[in-house]
C-alpha cells in the first residue's frame, strides 16, 4: 500500500463515526435522508449507496436499541 | 370444536413462521460453522440476499462485504458422504469424473423453492454428459422437503452442519459446481447469476 493510500485511509472516517440523525450533510436514497458527521462520509456513502444506506440503516437501529456503535480507538501508524 | 381447531391451526402456523425465520448467519455461519439460527437482519448486496443472527454481524458484513463472499474457486471441494430422506448414503466421491452442481436449499427460502424445477430440467437436459444435479437441503423438517421434491428425480440430501461450514455456505441459495477434477469450479447465489451458472456448466462439461 502506498503512503498515500494509507494517508486517505487514515483520514476517511469509519461508518460509526460518520452516523448521524441530524445534520447539515445529508443524501437522500431509496426515498429517505440520510444525514452524516463528515462530508467524506457522504462521499463514501454516495459510491455505494445500496450497501451503506443498508449499513447506516443497521447503525441508526443499534443506536436506537442502545447498543454501542463506537469504533474501537484505532491502532496508531506511528509505532510507540 | 371449530374454536379449538382455529386456535390449533393459529398454534400451527405460528410455530411454522418462527421455525421459518431461522438461517445461517453470513458472518456467524462459515466463520464459527454456527449453523442455524434466528435471523435478527437481512440485507442485499450484489443481488443477493444475507441473513444475519445480529445487527452486529449486519454491519461487520456490510463494512466489508468482501471478507465474508467465498473464493475457493479451484480449490478441491470437501468430501462429503450424506443421507437421503430414504436413509441412503450419497457421497461426493460417487460422481467421481462427472460435473455435480451442489444445491444447498431450503424450504423456507422462496428463490430456493422457485429453482427446483429449473435444476431439475438441467439435472435432465446434461445427463447423458455426465451431469448430476445433488440437493443438500438445509432445512430439519423432512416432511416439507419430502414435499417439496416428490417430483425431482435427482438426489436430495439432508445437510450437515459440517457440510455447510465446509462449504462456507453463507446464503441461500448456494450453488457450488464440482468439475470433473473435483474441483470447485464455480459459486452461484441468487437468481441474478443464472446466465453464467449455465454458461459455467457448459465449460466444465466441455472439459
Amino acid at each position: 500500500m502506498t503512503l498515500a493510500a494509507l494517508l486517505l485511509l487514515a483520514t476517511l472516517h469509519s461508518p460509526e463515526e460518520c452516523v448521524t440523525a441530524k445534520s447539515e450533510i445529508t443524501t437522500t436514497y431509496g426515498g429517505k435522508t440520510y444525514a452524516f458527521r463528515f462530508a467524506d462520509c457522504r462521499e463514501e456513502f454516495l459510491k455505494e449507496p445500496e450497501r451503506f444506506a443498508q449499513l447506516y440503516d443497521a447503525l441508526l437501529e443499534m443506536q436506537a436499541e442502545g447498543i454501542a456503535v463506537t469504533k474501537p480507538p484505532a491502532e496508531s501508524l506511528v509505532p510507540s | 370444536m371449530l374454536r379449538t381447531v382455529t386456535v390449533l391451526l393459529l398454534v400451527v402456523f405460528a410455530l411454522a413462521a418462527l421455525a421459518a425465520d431461522q438461517a445461517i448467519c453470513a458472518v456467524c455461519g462459515p466463520r464459527e460453522g454456527s449453523g442455524f439460527e434466528p435471523v435478527k437482519a437481512r440485507a442485499t448486496y450484489q443481488g443477493k440476499e444475507y441473513a444475519f443472527c445480529s445487527l452486529k454481524c449486519k454491519v461487520e458484513f456490510l463494512k466489508d462485504p468482501q471478507a465474508f463472499l467465498v473464493t475457493d474457486e479451484g480449490k478441491p471441494a470437501p468430501a462429503f458422504t450424506l443421507k437421503t430422506l430414504e436413509g441412503r448414503a450419497v457421497s461426493l466421491a460417487d460422481y467421481r469424473g462427472k460435473v455435480v452442481l451442489l444445491d444447498f436449499w431450503g424450504t423456507f427460502c422462496p428463490p430456493c423453492m422457485a429453482a427446483l424445477p429449473e435444476l431439475q430440467a438441467l439435472h435432465d437436459k446434461h445427463a447423458q454428459r455426465g451431469f448430476v444435479v445433488v440437493g443438500v437441503t438445509v432445512d430439519d423438517r423432512p416432511a416439507l422437503v419430502k414435499k417439496a421434491t416428490a417430483k425431482l428425480t435427482y438426489p436430495i440430501v439432508q445437510a450437515t452442519p459440517q457440510v455447510w461450514s465446509a462449504y462456507k455456505v453463507n446464503a441461500l441459495p448456494s450453488l457450488v459446481l464440482v468439475g470433473r477434477d473435483g474441483k470447485i469450479a464455480k459459486r452461484f447465489g441468487g437468481e441474478a447469476d443464472r446466465a453464467a451458472m449455465h454458461a459455467a456448466i457448459e465449460k466444465a462439461l466441455a472439459r
